[in-house]
């Protein structure tokens, strides 16, 4: 335990002396307190129409209103819990499946391992966001089937390094110390190899939070959006077909992509920077 | 020849892959319209648009009226005969048609983009790497990073919104001005390459970052080589340290890895393709997601996927062309 603290404390510490990490933090802070605080900071009731169509900001309206007078700045405001839900939620299932058949496929090797990876290998050449459009397309655009289509569609790559990971670690002497000491299958499992894939899997998660965040608003923009939940891509959506650029109506199409960006960025800084931290040969340089 | 067993297992191998993914995909796309409620038929053939006759016709040639397995043989035998059923939107043009027409554009419009944003992508990074900790070097980090974060639609869109609707210097639209005869082929060409630079200007941005990124990295490790420094101790100019010396043991994982990058590509080509009102297959799949015309989605997907599948088949012949220790086994 003492040991687990002492690289928490170590984390913590290059964490906070990383330019990077910390405007990647700052970054989600601002996404989290938008999402949990979205009842008292935003305006309006996204769905409700507050307003005339197409009003330009005002006092009222500070991002003006859309094509049918729902308030653009609450619909931003709520749009942040939609992109948080998707981004963890589909990570989550990304990670999990990633993990169990990288964990199988490194551990049992021969046939098992063979399989495997031949499977995530297919999976890994078939365009992803198309497939992803394509598969949402089919079971219909709510928030869940998102989530499904994504986690389904998205581990891979996981798949690969965990199983990279796991065959080093196997080979690692103080894993052999335990086989030749009599440890079982499980012990090594759950005392060696699941602990030493951390280190691994936390900066791929926090990435991983970005691939589906920039996944949901690019089925959104696309009209594979959950239409009952405000979304940035959503927004986008509307601003595209319903004649922003046009109009020239700049407060409908630059603030979401902006959030979309912030969202983005945010994960993407602290993923890197945890790669680093948790990637010695990249620390160095 | 030696080692000539060695390449034959290899290709055997890689070969084997391309017709087995290809079945695979196949059966994903036969089954997709078999997860949702109802009856396939309702998904491939119930328009109303199509005639009665033709859906008959349609239903008969693709054995919906009879068992999975019989569907399942036939949906194979039609798929490699190139009948993709017929388009709800475009009908009665056959998917197949409909998805040709477009596929050039596409093809056009990726190859030249990503071709330019690789050989950018590598000499930035390159020069990164050579003025490690620069402003040069952080500003190179930092546009791969924002360009990687910020969704390619949107970037499309903030480009059109400045250089087309505000300054009106490009096409807000299209591959081609409507309407237009060209007399000569230069014309066209030339009306073409307007309407390119911003779609172009656009993925190449979506898609500069990875190889920046990486080759930066890699350069960074090979500059710490012993025979970087004989080459410098020789006297030789940076230019040709970093590009004859230091970017040659880069190319090969460079180029693994722009082959497992298509994917990513082909999905910026979508969005990319519907911000600018482009006439390719990514702006098709938009197209048949908002008329729900099934079969043009299943088409395009069908299709997209063997492309990516063929073009990753060429880059492992060519890696077992560059790379001796598949040439030699």
């Amino acid at each position: 335990m003492s040991l687990l603290k002492e690289r928490l404390g170590e984390l913590s510490y290059v964490m906070r002396h990383s330019r990077q990490a910390m405007l990647g933090l700052a970054l989600i802070l601002f996404l989290f307190v938008l999402a949990l605080g979205a009842g008292f900071l935003a305006p309006y009731n996204p769905k409700a129409l507050s307003g005339n169509p197409y009003e330009p900001p005002s006092h009222r309206h500070p991002l003006g209103t859309d094509d049918v007078g729902h308030d653009i700045l609450s619909q931003l405001i709520y749009g942040s819990r939609t992109s948080l839900l998707v981004g963890i939620l589909s990570a989550f299932g990304c990670i999990a499946i990633g993990v169990i058949v990288g964990l199988m496929a490194g551990y049992a090797g021969g046939l098992t391992d063979e399989l495997l990876m031949r499977l995530t290998d297919i999976v890994l050449v078939i365009p992803y966001i198309v497939f992803v459009i394509v598969l949402v397309a089919y079971l219909g655009p709510s928030i869940w089937n998102i989530i499904l289509s994504i986690s389904v569609l998205g581990w891979p790559s996981i798949a690969r390094m965990v199983r990279s990971h796991v065959l080093s670690l196997k080979s690692s002497l103080y894993v052999e110390a335990a086989r030749s000491m009599g440890a079982g299958g499980g012990y090594i499992m759950s005392k060696h190899i699941l602990p030493g894939l951390i280190p691994l899997i936390l900066p791929i998660y926090v990435l991983t939070v970005m691939d589906g965040i920039l996944t949901e608003a690019g089925l959104s923009f696309l009209g594979l959006g959950d239409p009952t939940r405000p979304s940035w891509g959503i927004l986008l959506y509307y601003a595209q077909i319903r004649g922003a650029f046009v109009r020239r109506l700049w407060w409908w199409v630059l603030p979401p992509g902006l959030m979309i960006t912030i969202a983005g960025l945010g994960f993407l800084l602290l993923g890197s920077s945890l790669e680093e931290y948790f990637n010695p040969r990249l620390r160095q340089r | 020849m030696p080692g000539g067993a060695g390449i034959g297992r290899y290709l055997a191998k890689k070969t084997a892959f391309l017709i087995i993914t290809f079945f695979i995909v196949i059966t994903i796309n036969f089954f997709l319209p078999r997860l949702m409620p109802g009856s396939p038929a309702d998904y491939l053939v119930r328009d109303p648009a199509i005639t009665t006759e033709e859906r008959m016709r349609l239903l008969k040639q693709f054995g919906l009226d009879k068992g999975l397995l019989t569907q399942y043989v036939l949906y194979i035998k039609n798929v490699l005969r190139g009948n993709l059923g017929l388009s709800f939107r475009y009908y009665p043009t056959p998917v197949w048609d409909v998805i040709m027409s477009r596929l050039p554009w596409t093809i056009y419009l990726l190859g030249i983009s990503y071709s330019v944003a690789t050989l950018i992508g590598v000499i930035l990074g390159a020069y990164a790497a050579w003025r490690r900790k620069t402003k040069f070097d952080s500003a190179m980090v930092s546009m791969a990073f924002v360009t990687r974060s910020m969704p390619v639609f949107w970037l499309g869109m903030l480009l059109l919104y400045l250089f087309g609707a505000v300054l009106g210097w490009f096409p807000l639209s299209g591959a081609v001005t409507p309407g237009v005869h060209h007399a000569t082929f230069l014309g066209f060409a030339l009306d073409v390459l307007r309407h390119s630079v911003l779609p172009m200007t656009t993925i190449i941005l979506f898609l500069i970052g990875p190889p920046l990124l990486l080759t930066r990295s890699l350069v960074a490790d090979s500059l710490t080589e012993p025979y970087v420094d004989a080459s410098r101790a020789k006297g030789l100019p940076p230019r040709m340290i970093l590009f004859k010396h230091a970017l040659r043991p880069v190319s090969l994982p460079l180029s693994t890895y722009t082959a497992i990058l298509m994917g990513y590509v082909v999905g910026g080509a979508v969005f990319t393709e519907t911000v600018f009102s482009w006439p390719g297959v990514g702006k098709l799949i938009y197209e048949a997601i908002m008329r729900r015309d099934y079969p043009l989605i299943q088409g395009s997907f069908l299709i997209i996927t063997i492309s990516v599948l063929l073009a990753n088949f060429l880059v492992d012949l060519i890696y077992a062309y560059i790379d001796p220790r598949v040439r030699l086994g």
